[in-house]
């Protein structure tokens, strides 16, 4: 993992940050929802793999850090908004 | 073999173990399990909101509540100091201390303006009338959630600029470590990264 982020040019970290700018204004003129959901996972992705460095780190532990934080996320949207819908119906 | 020699080696079969799991330092892996919990933590409160906001009959419209020009600027500010955190980082790697500690100066700035827009945002909310318990767009919930929300956000945004400064100072002193600088940057991606979920949900759904 060291070798292959110290490789890393740093042009590589500003165009990251190029295709974030664009994905957020994407995001802020168009204001649809699947735009919107399309941008927050992609920008998440670019950040987690790019500047966390992510996509060098061994398999195990970026699928403890991904499906840790999605299944639970997932878990807590799932019992939880369903009670939203049952409340506003 | 006694269950002694056993045992470390059953953790480096499966997760590397020893001074190493996954292949990098404990550091760097406590770090990665407290971003893991953390980010549960702002998944509770996104989770809270989605609940509210489907519940809710009506919603505030976010163009008459949030300037959303300033909250734009305020997003461009925190991702572009992650884009000088990966360079800082990248620099404590190579050993260029000068490089390093100027893009930590920059990711120091950036948190402090992207704080200074949301004191004055909070201050204009504030102002208009809203608080932790109602506000005048008639619901209450709005602005309970807006304010916890992003004050934990910015929270966790000052403790990082005041991390930051103290790795800023260590490199400076020439006592810092790339892993150092890393563990640092790792914690500033993440609240760049939450935010792209607080922005989309809160500012632009």
């Amino acid at each position: 993992m060291d070798a292959a982020m110290s490789a890393t040019p740093y042009r590589t970290y500003w165009s990251a940050w190029l295709v974030l700018l664009a994905i957020t204004l994407a995001m802020v003129l168009t204001g649809s929802p699947p735009v919107l959901v399309a941008g927050m996972m992609a920008k998440a992705t670019i950040i987690a793999l790019w500047f966390m460095h992510l996509r060098t780190e061994r398999l195990d532990l970026v699928l403890i850090v991904l499906g840790g934080i999605f299944a639970t996320s997932l878990a807590l949207f799932g019992l939880i908004a369903p009670d939203g819908w049952e409340m506003s119906s | 073999m006694t269950v002694a020699a056993a045992v470390p080696m059953a953790m480096e079969a499966r997760g590397g173990g020893g001074t190493s799991p996954f292949g990098i330092s404990w550091q760097k892996a406590m770090m990665w399990f407290f971003i893991v919990t953390d980010a549960l933590l702002f998944a509770g409160f996104l989770a809270a909101y989605g609940f509210h906001r489907i519940a809710a009959p009506s919603w505030p419209d976010r163009r008459v509540v949030f300037h959303m020009e300033f909250i734009t600027a305020m997003t461009f500010i925190l991702i572009s100091s992650s884009a000088t955190m990966a360079t800082a980082v990248g620099a404590a790697r190579a050993a260029d201390t000068r490089t390093a500690v100027r893009f930590l100066g920059l990711t120091i700035l950036g948190g402090l303006v992207f704080l200074g827009m949301q004191a004055y945002e909070w201050s204009s909310l504030i102002g208009a009338g809203a608080r932790l318990d109602g506000n005048p767009w008639g619901v209450p919930g709005f602005s309970a959630l807006f304010f916890t929300i992003t004050g934990f956000h910015g929270t966790h945004v000052a403790i990082g600029v005041l991390i930051l400064a103290i790795a800023a100072l260590r490199a400076l002193r020439g006592r810092y470590s790339g892993e150092g600088v890393e563990l640092v940057g790792l914690y500033w991606h993440f609240v760049d990264l939450v935010w792209v979920f607080v922005f989309g949900c809160f500012y632009l759904v």
